[in-house]
């Protein structure tokens, strides 16, 4: 990923082989996983789907990010070295998604041909920190999605990475290695109801004007979301005025079509902004069909991005 | 089996000076406090430059070390002062510094370069490959994200030589350190940069999926963890080879820092002692018990927690015994100790009076005076100072504890 683009690039996280065939037309990675390794994907893809989905990517001469980003234990690593990684090397995929910094030790050790984007969500704040892992071989960096415009603007022009940004979706909130619902379920004397990417749970807190707050396990733990999913389209011109270009859309709660179309919208956002004919009342209708394409009980919002700095303490 | 050519550190909160200095007489080998930037407990005791000083003085006196938090995540410009921060603390003598924002490594590591580094839990180290990364990077230690269990312990201390630091008792986050802004986004306090709320810790109403009218599950639903006690699992951590055994505790008391480590401390030096005859003693959980917490588990040790591992009752931490007096000094002859209060109580109380080494001994309070002389039924001020008579020898710096509720 360079720093350099004038377009602006859509990564999109697909639901599935034939969305991804859709989706390939729109943007120009896709994040693509598996279970074991990755974590708040929408879908874990078997080893056949990813080789497909690769071959499919390259042929439309877009490339394919592997999700590393889970918070991967000794047996983890194990099973990465002697199998998943040989198998994404293999298949020829671009880039990987990860947060952890054995990750960049093994590729740099074996000199892999694995671009890296450096995932810690919560943790990517500052470009001393994120210069770090440039320093370390790291090319990209998704920012963390509770910085506000002013933060933005400050650090942007002392990165020696390319920030990625996300623009739509869940956020991640908290990573438990916990089975959080299992565990309360079974202190409870309930029974036990499944929780997933499909079908999660959501907790409301009495804070006024906060939550729900939803949440599922998996094989790693528990994940819980922000209250509200992302919408920065309004915001779409100054991000790219900010020099931020390669926007992320995870796809985490949608409706597999709707994914497809508000994906859709954030193209035509961004080549409108690029083309120079964006105008306010494009953005607001875009903005709008984004909204009414959103699974209607999850809010919208701009989360940080619209904060002032100063009332985050 | 032999003993360990290196004997583990029992490493204590020191939330504040006076709390570093009982850690110490209590037995830590070392503490861990926080200056007054970068650390991650803003209501912590946060140590100004003097009082740095001072514990360093106090602790190296001891041959006890002191390492300074600077652990929070740095957000656009925080970074600011941080090469003047960890050169004062490099002068200063501290003896390790620990750090989890890689952007303050490399500022340390170019400004202090004799000041050791200690990766902080906030990063969340849970595999050989990464801790490898950052013995590369030439930290000295890594304090292990908290999911680690003792299995994996074992196959880190194989693969790995960095240092190995240990939580063995205390509060545990639900979430892998680092990796939660439930507080960001629930009331705008970061709980990367010191602001956390604990939203872990209260009670939610819990929806199940949302198809067509999410039902209400739960009213009391909570993420609470339950607190960490290892005191069981000793032998084990030891010969995992584990380096340094950390108590959680920066913002606890007086009274929990002493207790805590007074009873690893015992339980250190016995299993050295002789640890083919290393038996634990029934005593231990009993003084455990008497410093506030919630309810204990494991934690990750043996593999995932279960239900057990949570706190989904109250959520306040259980107090049957509740701190009330410091000893001063202690007069052979006359048998008059000199308390200061830290907790009333009245003529007829059961005071249990504790110390190093696990000395503990009780008594009813038979009459009591105050600095001029006069009577007193009871000691209502904090830290008036009073006089009564102990018929057992007690030391200065000796803690005492009042029973909270009736037997």
């Amino acid at each position: 990923m360079q720093n350099t683009e004038s377009e602006i690039k859509l990564i999109t996280y697909p639901r599935s082989v034939t969305q991804a065939e859709t989706l390939l037309a729109l943007s120009d990675y896709l994040v693509i996983g598996e279970d074991s390794f990755s974590m708040r994907l929408a879908t874990s893809f078997s080893r056949a789907e990813q080789a497909q989905l690769i071959k499919l990517a390259h042929k439309a001469g877009k490339q394919v990010v592997i999700a590393l980003n889970a918070m991967l234990h000794n047996r983890d690593i194990k099973a990465l070295e002697e199998d998943y990684l040989p198998f994404i090397l293999e298949q020829g995929a671009d880039a990987i998604l990860t947060g952890d910094p054995g990750i960049v030790l093994i590729c740099r050790a074996q000199n892999l041909p694995l671009e890296i984007i450096w995932d810690t969500q919560t943790l990517n704040t500052s470009s001393g920190n994120l210069n770090f892992w440039a320093g370390q071989g790291v090319t990209a960096a998704i920012l963390a999605a509770e910085l506000p415009e002013a933060e933005l603007r400050a650090l942007l022009p002392k990165l020696k990475l390319t920030p990625l940004i996300q623009v739509y979706g869940a956020v991640g909130a908290q990573v438990s290695g916990r089975h959080l619902l299992s565990a309360y379920f079974d202190a409870s004397g309930k029974e036990r109801l499944d929780s997933g990417p499909d079908f999660p749970f959501a907790m409301q807190s009495d804070e006024p004007g906060s939550g729900p707050y939803s949440l599922y396990e998996d094989i790693r733990g528990t994940q819980i979301f922000a209250d509200q999913d992302l919408n920065l389209l309004p915001v779409a011109p100054e991000l790219y005025q900010l020099g931020l270009r390669h926007w992320t859309l995870p796809s985490l709660f949608v409706d597999v079509d709707a994914y497809v179309e508000i994906a859709a919208c954030f193209r035509e956002a961004a080549d409108a902004i690029v083309q120079g004919s964006w105008t306010e009342d494009s953005g607001r209708a875009l903005s709008g069909q984004v909204i009414s394409l959103h699974p209607v009980e999850r809010q919208l919002g701009l989360g940080f991005y619209a904060l002032d700095p100063r009332t985050i303490v | 089996m032999s003993q360990p050519a290196k004997k583990v550190e029992l490493l204590s909160p020191g939330g504040d000076l006076e709390k570093l200095k009982q850690a110490i007489r209590y037995g830590a080998d070392a503490c861990y406090i926080a200056g007054e930037a970068y650390g991650l407990r803003t209501r912590a005791g946060n140590f100004t430059p003097e009082e740095m000083a001072e514990a360093l003085d106090f602790a190296h006196q001891q041959e006890a070390k002191v390492y300074v938090v600077a652990n929070l995540v740095a957000h656009e410009g925080e970074d600011a002062d941080a090469a003047d921060y960890f050169r004062a603390l490099e002068s200063l003598g501290v003896d390790a510094v620990l750090i989890s924002d890689p952007g303050l490594i490399a500022i340390c590591q170019k400004v202090a370069s004799n000041l050791p580094i200690h990766l902080s839990t906030q990063a969340s180290a849970l595999n050989y490959r990464a801790l490898n990364f950052w013995q590369e990077q030439g930290l000295e230690r890594v304090v292990l994200g908290r999911e680690t269990s003792l299995e994996e312990i074992r196959e880190l201390k194989a693969k790995c030589s960095i240092e190995l630091e240990y939580f063995v008792h205390g509060a545990m986050c639900v979430s892998y350190s680092g990796r939660c802004v439930l507080s960001n986004y629930l009331l705008l306090r970061d709980a990367n940069r010191g602001g956390c709320a604990q939203p872990c810790r209260w009670t939610y109403d819990l929806y199940g999926p949302p198809t067509g009218g999410s039902p209400r599950l739960a009213s009391r639903f909570s993420l609470s963890a339950a607190d960490l006690a290892l005191i069981d699992y000793l032998p084990e951590l030891l010969k995992a080879g584990v380096d340094s055994l950390k108590i959680e505790g920066r913002m606890k008391s007086l009274h929990y820092v002493a207790t805590v480590t007074n009873v690893y401390r015992a339980a250190i030096d016995r299993y050295y002692a002789d640890p083919k005859a290393y038996r634990e003693d029934p005593d231990w959980k009993k003084e455990l018990a008497k410093a506030a917490q919630r309810q204990l588990s494991t934690g990750f040790l043996l593999g995932r927690p279960t239900a057990a591992a949570q706190s989904y009752m109250d959520q306040s931490e259980a107090k049957d015994y509740s701190f009330v007096g410091l000893v001063l000094d202690y007069d052979r002859a006359s048998g008059l100790a000199t308390l200061e209060q830290r907790g009333k109580f009245c003529v007829g109380d059961t005071l249990e009076f504790f110390g190093p080494g696990m000395f503990h001994q009780e008594m009813i309070v038979p009459w009591m005076m105050n600095e001029e002389g006069e009577r007193i039924e009871a000691c209502p001020h904090p830290q008036m100072r009073f006089k009564l008579p102990v018929n057992f020898p007690v030391e200065p710096y000796y803690l005492v504890r009042k029973l909270a509720r009736a037997q």
